[in-house]
């Protein structure tokens, strides 16, 4: 049974639990400047010296910095190292 | 350490190119291949390595994504041995090389003797072959406190002797032992003789019955201190003179050299013979070296096929440089025969003794230049001589006449 993603989440609020694990929305972790983690991801985009742009569930993620560099990559989680400028959801 | 276990799995680099090829690094991702360190390298290609396994599948994700890969050269521990399978001649000196290395090393090639210094290497080293500690033998089984209880009672007048093996290379330490003090008997009779002609300048008598004072000549062997004391009921006593008498001395002392000297001196002509030795055994890599040739200076240096604190080998190269001389003329020189005298006189007042004045006169006569030290000096001249005691001599009686 389909059940919309706002029905979830308003649940999720009202019941007060955690509600980014059960929508399956991207998880964008920054470590100071140096280090953004993302898991959930689904896929890049975009890979270049100051802009690592990837899929996530509702749209699209954009690193932006200076020489930026894919540390690892499976297909849950993905490790940018570089100077991060900014991070944008688009 | 990840780097080392990648380069024994081997690293193949990929370029991909292409309209979108970042979508290679999601395929790839998703299929659980690993791109390692991808990185842009224009505006539509990408580099990144993978292990040599997945080049068929990263192929294949590439041309489904529309993108172009090439792949270089394979690196690591694979091509490597790819290489040296080639090369098996290679591989067999390096395994020889190490082999000998190895073995080498299981044997003493070098045994270094410190701490000695009043006996010599030389007789430690005998000591140590004589117990079976020698160049070229197996240290494999030689215990320590074995070869240290049989050292110490071949060499009576070590304290201490310790081993340390490294390698080919063995350490000896050795502390000596400190010799016992004289025991002194106080009740032997002991004077102090002068030994050597002079002026009493400083006395200092401890024990005993001076028989000069300041200011007194003193000739060689003169008693200064007598063992010989009398108590206060008039008997004598011997006891052990002690005291220091310090006086001035004159010395005359004569060198002499013939005028005429000849002496070596190089011509030039040099010559370089290599050899090779392998322990005792010496391998000359030139004719005639049995010819000996007595106007010539020869240095040899030699070069051990060793890395030193690590390993030693049993071989060594050798140079010998031959430099040939030539005899000629030269004339005595007054400066080292007044060095001579000057040296000799320091030897004869002692460590204690000073010169306070000295005089040089050189004389050439009868094809012989003569040099000639006149020296004043101030010395320590009492020696200590057992059992020197006087003769006492009876007083003639006054009541004895003799009527003719």
């Amino acid at each position: 049974m389909y059940i919309p993603t706002d029905v979830i989440d308003r649940a999720a609020k009202r019941l007060e639990i955690p509600t980014l694990g059960l929508a399956g929305a991207p998880r964008v972790s920054v470590t100071g400047r140096g280090q953004v983690l993302a898991e959930l991801h689904k896929g890049i985009v975009a890979y270049t010296d100051g802009c690592v742009e990837f899929q996530v569930k509702n749209g699209r993620v954009r690193v932006r910095g200076a020489n930026l560099r894919l540390e690892a990559m499976d297909a849950g989680a993905l490790l940018i190292s570089g100077l991060i400028s900014a991070v944008e959801f688009l | 350490m990840k780097n080392w276990f990648r380069s024994v799995h081997g690293l193949v680099p990929v370029s991909v190119r292409g309209a979108n090829p970042e979508r290679v690094l999601t395929l790839c991702a998703q299929q659980g291949v690993p791109c390692i360190r991808p990185q842009p390298v224009e505006d539509y290609a990408l580099r990144f390595v993978i292990y040599p396994k997945d080049r068929t599948a990263v192929e294949t994700l590439s041309l489904r994504c529309g993108c172009f890969p090439t792949f270089g050269e394979p690196r690591g521990f694979p091509r490597m041995r790819k290489t040296l399978r080639t090369r098996r001649f290679a591989l067999l000196l390096l395994a020889l090389a190490v082999s000998a290395v190895l073995l080498s090393s299981m044997f003493l090639w070098e045994i270094d003797v410190s701490g000695n210094e009043t006996i010599s290497t030389g007789r430690i080293l005998r000591a140590l072959e004589e117990i079976g500690f020698s160049e070229g033998k197996c240290w494999l089984g030689m215990k320590s406190e074995m070869l240290q209880s049989e050292l110490l009672l071949k060499i009576p007048e070590l304290a201490w002797v310790s081993f340390q093996i490294r390698g080919s290379r063995a350490d000896v330490i050795v502390t000596e032992a400190i010799p016992a003090p004289e025991i002194r008997d106080p009740e032997q009779p002991v004077s102090l003789i002068s030994n050597a002609d002079g002026v009493i300048v400083r006395m200092t008598v401890l024990n005993g019955q001076p028989q000069v004072k300041r200011g007194d000549y003193v000739s060689r062997g003169q008693t200064l201190i007598s063992s010989v004391a009398e108590d206060l009921q008039g008997e004598s006593r011997p006891l052990h003179a002690m005291g220091s008498v310090r006086a001035r001395t004159y010395w005359e002392m004569t060198a002499a050299a013939p005028l005429e000297t000849r002496k070596k001196s190089p011509t030039g002509d040099r010559k370089t013979h290599w050899a090779l030795q392998i322990r005792k055994k010496r391998l000359n890599f030139y004719k005639n070296s049995g010819i000996s040739n007595e106007d010539c200076d020869t240095i040899y240096k030699m070069y051990d096929f060793a890395i030193p604190g690590v390993f030693r080998l049993p071989v060594s190269l050798t140079c010998e440089t031959r430099t040939e001389s030539a005899l000629s003329a030269g004339m005595a020189s007054a400066d080292v025969l007044a060095q001579t005298l000057n040296e000799t006189l320091q030897r004869r007042i002692g460590p204690d003794g000073e010169v306070l004045e000295s005089h040089l006169t050189q004389s050439e006569q009868n094809g012989l230049l003569t040099v000639t030290l006149r020296a004043e000096c101030e010395q320590e001249i009492g020696v200590e001589v057992p059992g020197n005691i006087p003769e006492i001599q009876e007083e003639p009686s006054t009541n004895d006449r003799t009527d003719h």
